[in-house]
């Protein structure tokens, strides 16, 4: 009988399913389901940079894209499901009472925010977030800030610390905290006891900073420091966190009939859904992979000891077999990439509505054939700003910076923002889109100059995500920037597949997470190569945009803003 | 012990001819290192016309020594077999604030953490050499003066040696390292060869017909403070400064935060710039990047430094005539623009330059050139690890 597996990518606005073949590599069925609640923007106060979303909705979600993958995937698909594996976003937190539900799932807390998950971009522990960072840099004679930096707000103990600060209501009714991505698994193969919940390596090591070379989590005596609610989390944490390729159970009776499956699946782990993509993209020691959506995830293995003795947590995280058992998982990136353009074309696209409310106030109907028209512009007008972009020369004055979003790497500061430098008269629409596309791509050169240059080789590039397929102008300028082809990921949904890969070797169809690889990725069908002589004029613009950086940063400190 | 090592399999008689001794005094030594499982008999030769002989060979596996190497950001341990081959090892990250206590704390849990691996084993550990980054007196074997720890109050070997009861060992890191090439790396056949570390000290270390070069009070290759003539970037004049005084890594860090802070106006450079203005964060790797990047005071820097080590060395390799040279460090690893002003020099500056090679991290030679010293020892003494000296 055929094997198929599922790979199950909890992403920011939807739940993604695929269902692959895990001895031929078919695609055979995907579906999404999206997040409700989040689509209607509730629970969330983004001026605060609040953001939470409701578990029904990953639930909902889940079911949906389930039942629709699996249904795409042929007759009688659900009986030959073996196994599945989950990646989520994260740090996506929430408290959990002692009866291992999430307290949000009780009546008393349904609508209360912080009784939810707290979503990875939610950044209102930045408070937190510099406090944790102080204790843990200074902690006697270890740094335990030296594998991740500076502890970001986006991350598990600031966010829990928040919780704590400003609803001790919560924080107390709290037995632990748990990662989406560690949910999932748990809930899916009935796991009810929250001291025997399974904790994915991947978050622990990048988020909450498990390291053996701490022997687990940092020690009591530093959580102590902090505060005594986390020395008391950090106490009910649990075991050794396991990698996504790990069995974590079987998939109980409730969930086999709600998904519409076999009661033998296996439930396999999880991790991060970039370092999921990681997988789907066939990572190797040596190959860059970069996920280029919203933001970006920059990703490399190594061998524990080619890291040992490099300084490197300005530029990048590490953790221990956080992407590939036995490897080192180095994770860095930048704060925002497709979010820019997004963002310009909001500002274009007020133009559009205000011109269209302007023809309904001066007697134009508001027909069905406008909105029809707006909404295909929605959708267009980003590729016709590339279309254009793409045949004229940059200004020679104008440059930009990429920290709409703050900047994560190198040298984190959540503070900062973007910029513009050389804006004239003159300065016109493409002109500015294109300052904006150069600064994301720069900001992706920064982190591979300074992973390079501190010692860490990186032979190919392999790009994915949703900016990678859809944006050549940028693809193609990242290629010239960085001096080095770069190969598309042919696989459009690569952080299921990642899942998915990792599903195989928990249902043990697979020795190792390389061997699936081998078998079940897509392969790269297209790919960039850098024209030399561009760069050489793309590294003039880039001392420029560094240039920039360090005044916006003077800029910043001057004024007296904290970083 | 050695010529056992050297030519096995050999016989009594053979060795007794080898070594300029009698018979009779040939066997009672082989039949104390038999005894102490150091040699084991084998099988017989061919016959010269008597009996067959009988063969013996060096028993590598009978004992295991650990080597320490205690670089600026990690300790590297490793546990070797008689014959050099790595069991096992383990590493662990240091800080600059890391104390000598707690290195030593690390070193044992290191140790304790092989000893786990290899309990059951039924192995004699023989001893633990130590390699540093340091001034170490060659007779004594003392560690004076730590780079990474500073004046030594104690002596790190009496810590260890405590612990374990096993005679310790400790030399400087080229040294070791040197030993450690020879061994497996890129040094195994070439009897006559130079190491050279950029570090924050830059050191080597001269390998002559196969032994280490000491000199006469274990400075030899010490040449950090070679003196060399250095124009400072953007001077005209030049000034006479030691090696370490233009290319460790302290001075190349200071001399660009003093120039980063004393940028003004349209003067600019990547160095500043790469670290946000930040001066306090500027370190030799930012400098690499600038200079990758174009920058034409990072540039001047390292070629500078480049340009110095360069007259400093080609003097050695005039001297010493070695086939071949080992680079090890972050400056000739990541930096095209140093070794390309690294190699001009020595190619400008000496009758032929030796082949270069860079070491491999990966191999551990700081460490298995460290549990060398104890088997240099334990073969010059018959199979007993001398606890004197370094």
């Amino acid at each position: 009988m055929e094997r198929y597996v599922i790979g199950l990518d909890f992403g920011s606005d939807s739940a993604r399913a695929i269902v692959i073949d895990a001895d031929s590599g078919n695609r055979l069925g995907t579906g999404i389901g999206y997040y409700k609640r989040w689509a209607e923007g509730k629970y969330c106060n983004p001026a605060m940079n609040i953001f939470r979303q409701h578990p029904y909705d990953f639930l909902e979600a889940m079911e949906d894209a389930v039942h629709i993958a699996v249904k795409k995937a042929g007759k009688n698909a659900g009986d030959k499901i073996k196994a599945i594996a989950i990646d989520s976003t994260g740090s996506t937190i929430a408290p959990m009472s002692q009866h291992g539900d999430l307290l949000c799932m009780h009546e008393k807390y349904s609508e209360t925010p912080d009784a939810m998950f707290y979503m990875w971009k939610d950044h209102s522990a930045k408070k937190e977030a510099k406090y944790i960072n102080d204790i843990l840099a200074n902690s006697g004679s270890e740094d335990y800030t030296r594998f991740q930096g500076s502890y970001s707000a986006e991350w598990f103990w600031a966010k829990i610390l928040y919780a704590k600060h400003n609803n001790p209501q919560i924080a107390d009714s709290a037995w632990t905290w748990i990662e989406l991505s560690d949910w999932i698994p748990n809930l899916l193969s009935g796991i009810e006891d929250p001291s025997k919940l399974y904790r994915n390596i991947c978050a622990a090591g990048h988020k909450a900073l498990w390291h053996s070379d701490f022997n687990g989590l940092p020690p009591r005596s530093t959580f102590m420091k902090i505060d005594p609610y986390l020395a008391k989390v950090a106490e009910r944490y649990g075991g050794a966190p396991r990698p996504a390729s790990a069995a974590v159970g079987k998939i109980s009776p409730e969930w086999a009939e709600r998904l519409g499956l076999n009661r033998h699946v296996i439930i396999g782990g999880s991790s991060l859904d970039a370092h999921a993509g990681a997988v789907g993209a066939g990572i190797k020691p040596q190959t860059l992979v970069k996920v280029i959506g919203t933001s970006t995830v920059d990703m490399l293995i190594a061998p524990k000891d080619v890291l040992r003795g490099k300084n490197i947590k300005d530029f990048c995280g590490q953790a221990e077999d956080s992407i590939v058992p036995e490897y080192i998982g180095i994770e860095s990136g930048q704060a925002a990439f497709g979010d820019i353009m997004s963002w310009y074309k909001k500002i274009l696209y007020w133009s559009i509505e205000d011109f269209c409310s302007f023809l309904f106030e001066n007697g134009f109907g508001q027909t069905e054939a406008i909105e029809s028209l707006k909404r295909k512009y929605d959708g267009e007008i980003l590729q016709r700003l590339t279309n254009i972009t793409s045949k004229q020369e940059p200004d020679q004055d104008l440059v930009a910076l990429d920290w709409l979003n703050g900047r994560r790497y190198p040298m984190i500061n959540e503070t900062v923002k973007g910029m513009m430098s050389g804006i004239s008269l003159g300065t016109g629409t493409t002109d500015i889109f294109q300052a904006l596309a150069m600064s994301a791509v720069f900001g992706s050169r920064r982190i591979f100059d300074s992973l390079q240059t501190r010692g860490i080789v990186i032979d190919k590039i392999i790009a994915s995500g949703t900016v990678a397929k859809k944006s050549p102008l940028i693809m193609q300028m990242m290629a010239d920037s960085l001096g080095k082809v770069i190969e598309l990921s042919d696989d459009d949904e690569v952080c299921a597949v990642g899942a998915a890969i990792n599903a195989t070797v928990a249902a043990g169809i697979y020795p190792n997470v390389f061997s699936a690889c081998d078998k079940l990725c897509a392969g790269y069908s297209s790919y960039y190569s850098p024209d030399l002589k561009r760069k050489d004029k793309l590294d003039k613009y880039y001392r420029r945009y560094l240039n920039l950086a360090r005044h916006s940063e003077m800029i910043d400190s001057e004024t007296g803003k904290e970083f | 012990m050695n010529l056992i090592r050297s030519k096995q399999p050999i016989s009594r008689s053979e060795l007794a001819q080898l070594a300029n001794l009698s018979l009779p005094t040939v066997m009672r030594i082989t039949d104390e290192l038999i005894d102490s499982n150091a040699a084991l008999e084998i099988g017989k030769g061919a016959s010269t016309g008597g009996k067959p002989p009988k063969l013996l060979v060096f028993n590598d596996q009978a004992n295991y020594i650990i080597g320490v190497d205690i670089n600026y950001y990690r300790i590297d341990t490793v546990m070797i077999d008689m014959s050099g081959n790595v069991l096992a090892h383990r590493l662990k990250d240091i800080t600059s604030r890391t104390s000598r206590e707690t290195i030593v704390d690390y070193v044992i849990q290191n140790i304790d953490s092989l000893f786990e691996d290899f309990k059951d084993v039924g192995k004699k550990l023989i001893g633990i050499g130590i390699s540093l980054h340091a001034s170490v007196d060659k007779e004594e074997g003392k560690v004076l003066y730590s780079a990474i720890w500073g004046r030594d109050e104690g002596d790190i070997r009496d810590d260890i040696q405590k612990k374990y009861n096993v005679p310790v060992k400790a030399d400087i890191y080229t040294r070791a390292m040197a030993v450690g090439e020879r061994l497996i790396g890129c040094a195994k056949n070439d009897s006559d060869y130079l190491c050279v570390n950029f570090s924050y000290n830059v050191d080597s270390s001269f390998v002559h017909n196969g032994k280490i070069v000491y000199g006469a009070d274990s400075r030899a290759s010490l040449i950090g403070k070679s003196p060399v003539a250095f124009k400072e970037p953007g001077t005209d004049h030049y000034q006479i400064k030691s090696l370490d005084e233009i290319a460790s890594f302290d001075a190349i860090e200071n001399f660009a935060k003093r120039e980063a802070n004393s940028l003004r106006g349209n003067r600019t450079s990547l160095i500043l710039d790469l670290v946000y203005g930040h001066v306090e964060n500027i370190t030799v790797y930012t400098i690499i990047e600038a200079a990758y990047n174009g920058d034409p005071l990072a540039k001047e820097l390292l070629e500078n430094c480049a340009i110095s080590s360069g007259i400093v060395i080609s003097s050695l390799i005039n001297s010493l005539n070695p086939s071949l040279m080992i680079l090890a460090g972050n400056l000739p690893r990541n930096s095209k623009v140093f070794m390309d002003a690294f190699t001009y020099t020595l190619a400008a500056w000496t009758n032929d330059i030796p082949r270069i090679e860079l070491t491999a991290i990966r191999k551990h030679m700081g460490a298995i050139g460290a549990a060398m010293l104890i088997l240099d020892s334990y073969l010059s003494n018959g199979g007993q690890t001398d606890y004197s000296g370094g």
